[in-house]
């Protein structure tokens, strides 16, 4: 019997795949939370409009972000965020979690490169929140009474993974310079906090100083929230979605080669210190 | 016949850090190993033995690739460690840890089939394989329950099925019956013997003189990273064959009783390791030549207030040879 297969890269992405998934679906806790989050948010959000501008939110809403739904705006940009904190933390956390587990050197010992098992364990995450964007947003559309076509929703579901792996290359950054020092969730959390703060989840851009928007338009997800809104809610685009989708794979291209940078060197590092196995 | 795994000279320092009371402590250089040699033949079952801190989990871990030696350089299946990492890889399966190394929500063929899968194994031989080796192991029955239900013992051989996952030549094994039970333990020794006979080589390292003794074609005694004597469980023994073993248990004030005893004539070595702490209960080891023990051991020990409680006389074991080399005991420390 041969025992080696030819593809092998490929049974690699099925074996994350496979593991992610069921490791997902055995907290099921966590996942109906994963589930139900962005509409909590959107409840939470669209209450406090209306405490603050009473009749006129929905007008008001409309005048400054182009949308008439605010629920269907408001999971939209939730569904995204905490797709992209998921994928930041995981990929933050990936070397402390899986050291703190001993599977970490096990990794090392198979024929991969680690930063490629790592990115596919990020492509297993963001498979997962865009089924999970699939729910919600389908849930939303549907109550509302109309539909999305099958190619927007292809659309939609390719911007989310070009918005979401780049954020691994964050992640591997974040987790190559704090695995020494122990406070991954820490570092994980305030770049989680500047993500969501600039890539305008909730609100449009515009309400930012120019110099803000120039920081913004570094971020995949500010891009993604930009024509998710265009193509989901009907929020008018300003630039065209080709630019955007150029402008967002080159920064995936960067963030990524960034990533890599930072782990291998840290990879080189340890390997000579011993912190592979640390824990 | 070329050699499975050559270490020449390997030294390994490490930065530790010590004494932080706010932040981090004063850096300190600790060195693991200090100029490592040895040599493993073909289809043989070496043992690194020594006590825990001794250097035997880093020596494994610069020979499997996941440790960088400072100095020196190591071969295993002719492939240098340093420069052909991937080759070494491909020949070597890694048992690291009895109880870790494992997803637990995934069960134990879940976590082998993931493994499999990054050893890129065809999926029919992957599944044909992970039968046989739970079978081998007997984790037939467990197979399919969550890791996180497993004892410390299934861990342990489950580790050691993973490490067999793709088949390899060579296998390293960290202290493989740490924590085991004796039923358990005697399984992964019985698995380790197969392994032999099927013509694989096996390093493994032990703070077990019985499993080193039991189980090794040759052992390398190792203590505070350097190698301190080579040889098959009989020539190491022979080294104290002439000799005698007096085992006491005691009160005693403080342990400082075996280097008192290292001083009498006739004493090739002592070692005391403490039973009982709130007690002050000790066991004793004292290795002497010839078929008499010396006078002076007992005058020794009443004059610095031993209250004896048991005391008989032994052959020599490995430990004995541990003892006579370096004056501490293998199985008590750390």
């Amino acid at each position: 019997m041969k025992s080696k297969a030819r593809l092998g890269p490929f049974l690699v992405l099925v074996g994350v795949m496979s593991k992610e998934l069921k490791i997902t679906f055995r907290y099921v806790g966590s996942l109906v939370l994963l589930v139900t989050l962005p509409f909590m948010i959107s409840g939470l959000f669209i209450g406090i409009g209306y405490a603050v501008s009473g009749p006129l939110a929905l007008s008001n809403f409309q005048a400054n972000t182009g949308s008439s739904s605010p629920l269907l705006y408001i999971t939209l940009g939730g569904v995204l965020m905490i797709a992209s904190m998921i994928v930041i933390e995981n990929t933050s956390a990936i070397i402390r979690e899986e050291q703190l587990m001993g599977t970490f050197e096990l990794h090392y010992l198979t024929p991969n490169s680690a930063v490629a098992l790592w990115l596919l364990h990020s492509l297993a995450y963001s498979i997962l929140t865009i089924l999970v964007f699939a729910v919600d947003i389908a849930a939303v559309v549907a109550w509302q009474g109309s539909l999305l076509s099958p190619a927007e929703w292809a659309l939609a579901a390719a911007v989310i993974l070009l918005a979401l792996l780049p954020l691994a290359g964050l992640g591997l950054v974040i987790a190559a310079l704090t695995v020494r020092f122990k406070e991954v969730w820490a570092a994980a959390s305030v770049v989680n906090s500047f993500v969501a703060a600039l890539s305008g989840f909730y609100y449009p851009l515009e309400i930012f100083p120019r110099i803000v928007q120039l920081v913004a338009e570094a971020l995949p997800t500010a891009h993604a929230a930009t024509i998710l809104k265009g193509v989901v809610a009907g929020v008018p685009l300003q630039l065209e979605l080709w630019q955007r989708l150029v402008l967002m794979s080159a920064l995936a291209l960067g963030y990524l080669a960034l990533g890599r940078f930072f782990y291998s060197r840290w990879e080189d590092e340890a390997r000579r210190k011993g912190e592979l196995s640390k824990h | 016949m070329q050699s499975a795994i050559v270490a020449k000279r390997l030294v390994k320092r490490f930065e530790t850090r010590e004494g932080g009371r706010l932040f981090r402590g004063k850096k300190r250089i600790v060195e693991a190993l200090r100029g490592v040699s040895f040599e493993v033949r073909r289809g043989e079952i070496f043992g690194l033995l020594g006590p825990n801190g001794a250097g035997k989990t880093t020596t494994i871990k610069i020979l499997s690739t996941l440790l960088l030696p400072d100095e020196g350089e190591a071969w295993v299946n002719g492939f240098n460690v340093v420069e052909e990492p991937g080759k070494v890889r491909e020949s070597i399966g890694v048992s690291l840890y009895s109880d870790r190394g494992f997803y637990w929500k995934l069960s134990g063929r879940e976590n082998l089939m993931y493994f499999a899968r990054l050893y890129h194994l065809e999926p029919s031989y992957a599944k044909e394989r992970i039968r046989y080796l739970l079978e081998l192991l007997d984790l037939q029955g467990d197979a399919d329950r969550l890791v996180e239900e497993y004892s410390t013992g299934m861990k342990s051989k489950l580790n050691i099925a993973r490490a067999l996952l793709h088949d390899p030549p060579i296998l390293f094994l960290d202290e493989p019956t740490i924590g085991l039970d004796p039923y358990a333990a005697r399984k992964v020794r019985e698995v380790v013997l197969q392994l032999r006979e099927e013509g694989k080589t096996v390093l493994l390292t032990t703070h077990n003189m019985f499993e080193a003794d039991m189980l090794c074609d040759r052992i390398a005694i190792i203590n505070k990273g350097a190698i301190i004597a080579v040889g098959t469980p009989a020539e190491l023994k022979a080294r104290v064959s002439q000799h005698r073993v007096l085992e006491l248990e005691a009160f005693l004030q403080d342990g400082e009783i075996a280097a008192k005893l290292r001083r009498v004539e006739g004493v090739v070595g002592a070692a005391a390791s403490i039973k009982d702490p709130a007690a002050g209960l000790y066991e004793v080891r004292v290795v002497y030549q010839g078929d008499e023990m010396p006078r002076e051991v007992l005058s020794a020990l009443i004059s610095s207030g031993a209250r004896l409680v048991s005391m008989r006389s032994l052959e020599p074991t490995l430990e004995d040879v541990f003892i006579t080399l370096t004056g501490e005991r293998l199985e008590k420390q750390g």
